[in-house]
């Protein structure tokens, strides 16, 4: 199968301070990874590289076959959290129509084309019957499952996460991985994540991003690969939802 | 108000004050809402301040260089294009700067404007006019100006709802889907400008900010999207500015100040309103 995201020998410095150096890696189509590694080790700036919002000093990258800005249209890009306002007035249906720019509708208002396409996405994140409510009156794990609408409003083949259960709770953040997998039958998925126990269970690849980059399956997932990583030792607690949790 | 609603059919100068206040009302509604929404109040602000620049400019060549032709709105809408052009751009290239900018425009506005004016032949002009606005001064030739850049902003602004919206409420996703996300700010920007130069002839160029943000401050309070806070954004200004000429005609009060206290009396109200409902909901 083809490759979501091809990386070799990229560097990539901010005002000359090195982010990332010497980063090889390869995520094939439909897989399921999660990018993890300190705060300040470069996982948004390895996610903002993917989608072209920065460009590589060195290296090669290529993204669905192709340079990121011209694949932009078949990616699916959900921010952190802190990037969104959230008392902003606006409705639900309309940040999930904005996932619909440059898809060739430009009048003020919505065809129906769109406006189906858009109930199609809520119904997907299940949240159906809100399309009409204010953006601002849903609760956090809500408001996360409108950006993950957004992003599937535009038929994505590549879904980018950055920290999508950051301020939500556990039982919001679970939801919001078993709908990821859910999606992951159409889409490759990359999420960043600060949890990588957390994730675990959920993906199929651990990308550690630590100015330089390590990627592995999950399995390959020990205390020492995470020690390195993090460059001391992490208490790393495991939950597995499919053997220890039968009550939920 | 009995005597404004008597006054109003025989006086010319009073109908040309009630349209203006009616015209300006169209794109303080639409312009304010993205403003207020996108939290760039304090920026209106500094534009507003460059306008006196302007407005003093043209006043000093009308009256040295015999350039009649050169209409006070022409120098206003030209300074607060460029304030808005400068801090758009400098927003833009180094984020972290803006508000020094926002400082250094707003006070060099005031000195450039202060300045043309003292220098100009037989002052004793209308600054405080400029400063706390004059709405009873308005001219028919005014109105024609203020109704073309009303109608203009007004539509620019509804027909770019759907980019708008997305640039103000996430930038950076509406670039990645394609969107000229610094073309369609800096647009804002000269929107908001145009809207500063509206409202300056209804309320003067200190008081702007409150009339372009209070009514989508109120509005905001009752209604959550953006196109519905427009609307009553709308109505709201045009029942402030109509109501502040009212009231303020019979015992002969500064018209703008009025609006003001309407305008921000209303708001202290519905935020205490708001606030109450909040603490019901919460109980």
């Amino acid at each position: 199968m083809a490759n979501a995201v091809e990386i070799s020998g990229l560097s990539f410095a901010y005002n000359g301070q090195p982010v990332l150096e010497g980063v090889d890696l390869t995520v094939p189509e439909l897989a399921f990874a999660a990018v993890v590694g300190p705060n300040g080790g470069g996982k948004t700036t390895l996610l903002k590289l993917l989608l072209g919002l920065l460009t590589p000093q060195a290296g090669r990258l290529a993204v669905l076959g192709g340079p990121p800005q011209q694949v932009r249209g078949l990616m699916g890009y959900m921010p952190q959290h802190s990037q969104v306002d959230p008392a902003f007035p606006v409705a639900v249906q309309d940040v999930v129509l904005m996932g619909r720019l440059g898809a060739g509708g430009h009048w003020p208002w919505a065809s129906r084309a769109e406006r189906q396409e858009v109930a199609a996405a809520l119904e997907r994140v299940g949240l159906g019957g809100l399309a009409g409510r204010p953006f601002h009156d849903l609760s956090g794990g809500q408001r996360q499952r409108v950006l993950i609408a957004r992003a599937l409003a535009g038929r994505p083949r590549l879904l980018l996460m950055d920290e999508p259960t950051a301020n939500v709770d556990a039982a919001a953040e679970r939801e919001v991985f078993e709908l990821l997998r859910e999606l992951n039958q159409e889409a490759t998925v990359i999420v960043v994540s600060h949890d990588i126990g957390f994730v675990s269970p959920y993906v199929g690849q651990v990308i550690c991003v630590n100015r330089r980059v390590v990627s592995h399956p999950t399995c390959d997932v020990t205390g020492e690969v995470i020690a390195g990583i993090y460059g001391r030792d992490v208490l790393m607690v495991r939950h597995d939802h499919h053997l220890g949790c039968q009550h939920d | 108000m009995i005597e404004f609603l008597e006054a109003l059919p025989r006086y010319g100068f009073l109908q040309y004050a009630f349209w203006a206040g009616l015209l300006s009302s169209l794109s303080c509604g639409v312009v304010g809402a993205y403003v207020v929404s996108r939290r760039i109040s304090y920026l209106a602000g500094a534009i507003a301040h460059s306008v006196l620049a302007g407005l003093g400019a043209a006043r000093y060549l009308q009256a040295t260089r015999g350039w009649d032709w050169l209409h006070p709105l022409y120098g206003a809408v030209a300074a607060a294009l460029i304030a808005a052009a400068l801090i758009g751009l400098v927003n833009l290239r180094a984020r972290q700067r803006e508000d020094t900018i926002i400082g250094a425009i707003w006070a060099l506005g005031m000195a450039v404007g202060i300045l043309f004016m003292a220098a100009t032949p037989g002052y004793g002009v209308d600054l405080m006019g400029y400063l706390f606005g004059n709405i009873l001064m308005v001219s028919p030739a005014d109105l024609w100006l203020m109704g073309g850049l009303g109608v203009v902003v007004t539509l620019v602004g509804l027909g770019c709802y759907r980019q708008l919206l997305a640039v103000c409420f996430d930038a950076e996703f509406a670039r990645l889907r394609g969107l000229a996300v610094d073309g369609y700010y800096l647009l804002l920007l000269g929107l908001t400008a145009l809207t500063v130069v509206l409202l300056s002839t209804v309320v003067g160029l200190i008081m702007v900010i409150a009339l372009l943000t209070l009514p989508a401050a109120v509005a905001g309070h009752f209604f959550g999207r953006l196109w519905q806070i427009m609307a009553a954004a709308v109505g709201l200004s045009a029942l402030f500015t109509t109501s502040g000429l009212a009231l303020s005609y019979g015992p002969d009060l500064p018209t703008g100040a009025v609006i003001i206290v309407l305008a921000g009396t209303t708001y202290l109200l519905a935020a205490g309103l708001a606030w109450v409902r909040k603490r019901g909901r919460a109980a």
